[in-house]
């Protein structure tokens, strides 16, 4: 385990500790929360697309069954907020091994479409089975999460349990993405024959990191359940894991910081191209293809190319090459 | 349940699969010629639908004119994303073309439902609403109808690919790119037919299959999975694999939702599908190989 460098890590803190106070009403409260919750999502489909190269557009489905293990749990069997916080992983484990075991030896297109296929399935399960889910009209009545004796009403309380929640995933994250299975697989994305040749497990350390990514997803889906205290199929559509995939692609794929600056701008375009309606989603269409074609390594990459084009001007190359630059292929 | 009962889903099954087949061609081509799977391919097929009714209805021409009409301009539209979209990728990671074929599968929806509206859409009845009774077994016409035009189409194809010279380059050019181009194959040709054929391939499903099926703006992801898992049931890169594998996903699907239920049926189809992933990914015609990395 690396810890932060103490500095950052304190001020990742007190920016999180401002922000409610510059974000007041629960309007905004509410939308700090969401791009919270989605961060968690990126990050976790980051891991996925970005880091392992594989098109994923089953996360949705994760954080959807994140969400129903969590309500359930704690409306049928009254389970405490922080017991269904751990079912809700634990699901999350289960369903990255189950999807992960058969797709993830496969080669990317099918991995892709096996994962559409996993969505659709899901969305069959949740609609009909009845006696589980509550069919169409969902689980209703999530009660207020309670913890440590505080009891989290209002949205503005819920802030801080999904920014510290936030920041140890982004911890973790950053964690295993500096550990020796993070930059095993960035070796596996850039050049899979030359990995496994060097003793990489390929299949292994897929899954390993599907499954993490896929526990992250449910977590959030934890959150999300708990912060709208009502679960429903049509609030989980296809539609939202291809917000994920641009969020991660507008934010750099392969870029740590990439899914903060994603979601973070997704979420407030989508509030605000709601007027939009009908252009709504053709508006992302296309920016996708732009995005891919002249911007692939997304906001982070730019930043980088930018820090690289500054400091290449003021400093010598030496400087530079310590930094560690890691650049999409 | 008797024997003309199963006969008759049989039969049935043999008609939406020979559409399923239709997808599952385009698949292959596609996969073969570049290493990715096309995700707007259902999205070519609903556009086929529109602009057939577009051609037929609105235009007034006739039904085989509105089905040439149709099929090539969304082969241009095929031609046209490959051109803008994919072809900047090419050097870039995979799953980055990838990514841009969803995209595309997300502008043409929506696209669509801007210029059609986002209600369904429906051909009028072309063919009669007759039913063939054989020993018992019951077969409405226009199921026939749509399954022989969709096998007498794969059959000009496949003899295209086969027999013809140019068939042949662009087969070469599926297989070893800079040997094809060595021998004297115009790569841009061969990578515009590839994906212009394999729009075109959906747009002609979507066109034959509309006098019964309602065309909504939002049917193709349905069809982008149906024809994949028909692609990858036979085999995905195999044209032969494409063709059985869809008339068996037909055949299987029509069977259970007779015996299970309808509300199951897509489920039954992915479910398929991750089997297969998990058994024999490399489908029932194609041996096992390694990864393309």
């Amino acid at each position: 385990m690396r810890f932060p460098n103490l500095v950052r890590f304190l001020s990742a803190i007190i920016i999180f500790a401002i922000l409610p106070t510059i974000f007041k009403g629960h309007y905004w409260q509410h939308i700090l929360n969401m791009i919270l919750i989605f961060t968690i999502l990126a990050i976790s489909v980051n891991l996925v697309f970005g880091y392992m190269g594989a098109l994923t557009f089953g996360h949705i489905s994760i954080f959807a069954i994140g969400a129903y293990t969590s309500a359930l749990m704690s409306t049928n069997f009254g389970f405490p907020f922080m017991a269904a916080f751990l079912c809700a992983g634990l699901s999350g484990v289960f369903t990255g091994l189950v999807i992960g075991y058969p797709t993830l030896k496969l080669a990317g297109s099918y991995f892709a479409m096996a994962t559409i296929g996993f969505h659709k399935i899901m969305e069959v399960v949740f609609l009909n089975w009845d006696s589980v889910t509550g069919g169409a009209s969902g689980v209703t009545g999530i009660p207020y999460p309670v913890i440590f004796g505080m009891n989290l009403k209002s949205e503005e309380n819920f802030y801080y349990l999904i920014a510290s929640v936030c920041l140890i995933i982004y911890l973790l994250y950053s964690n295993l993405i500096k550990s020796h299975q993070g930059r095993t697989v960035i070796a596996m994305r850039d050049n899979a024959i030359a990995a496994s040749s060097l003793g990489v497990n390929i299949e292994q350390t897929r899954i390993f990191v599907f499954t993490i990514s896929a526990v992250f997803a449910a977590l959030a889906g934890s959150l999300y359940a708990h912060l709208v205290r009502y679960v429903a199929p049509e609030a989980f559509p296809l539609s939202d894991s291809v917000l994920l995939l641009i969020m991660v692609v507008l934010g750099g794929p392969g870029f740590l910081k990439g899914p903060i600056y994603g979601a973070t701008i997704i979420v407030l375009a989508n509030e605000y191209l709601q007027s939009l309606e009908k252009y709504n989603m053709l508006v992302f269409g296309i920016g996708i293809m732009i995005l891919l074609v002249f911007l692939p390594s997304g906001i982070a990459g730019l930043y980088e190319r930018i820090k690289v084009y500054v400091l290449n001007n003021k400093f010598n190359q030496k400087y530079v090459a310590e930094l560690g630059i890691e650049e999409v292929k | 349940m008797e024997i003309a009962q199963i006969a008759q889903q049989i039969i049935g099954g043999v008609s939406v699969g020979a559409i399923y087949a239709l997808l599952a061609l385009g698949f292959s081509l596609t996969f073969r010629a570049s290493n990715i799977v096309h995700f707007a391919q259902g999205d070519f097929f609903m556009l086929g639908g529109y602009a057939g009714i577009s051609f037929y209805l609105i235009f007034g021409f006739p039904f085989w004119l509105a089905i040439i009409l149709s099929t090539i301009c969304v082969a241009l539209v095929g031609i046209g994303f490959q051109k803008i979209a994919y072809k900047p990728l090419w050097k870039s990671h995979h799953s980055f073309v990838l990514m841009s074929t969803a995209a595309t599968s997300i502008v043409l929806q929506n696209t669509a439902s801007l210029i059609w509206g986002p209600d369904a859409w429906r051909f009028p009845k072309l063919f009669s609403d007759e039913i063939i009774n054989i020993f018992g077994v019951l077969i409405p016409i226009e199921t026939i109808w749509v399954g022989v035009s969709a096998i007498i189409i794969m059959v000009i194809f496949n003899t295209f690919l086969q027999k013809t010279k140019l068939g042949k380059g662009f087969r070469a050019a599926a297989q070893d790119r800079a040997m094809a181009q060595g021998m004297g194959v115009n790569l841009n040709v061969a990578d515009a037919f590839v994906f212009g054929a394999s729009a075109g391939l959906g747009a002609i499903g979507g066109v034959i299959i509309a006098p019964i099926l309602f065309v909504t703006p939002y049917m193709g992801l349905i069809f982008t999975l149906k024809g994949f898992t028909a692609a990858v049931l036979g085999g995905l890169g195999s044209i032969r694999g494409a063709i059985l594998g869809g008339f068996l996903l037909g055949i299987l699907e029509n069977l259970s939702t007779a015996f299970i239920s309808s509300t199951y049926k897509d489920a039954i189809v992915f479910i398929t599908l991750l089997l297969i992933l998990l058994l024999k990914p490399s489908g029932l015609l194609l041996k096992p190989q390694l990864e393309k990395v």
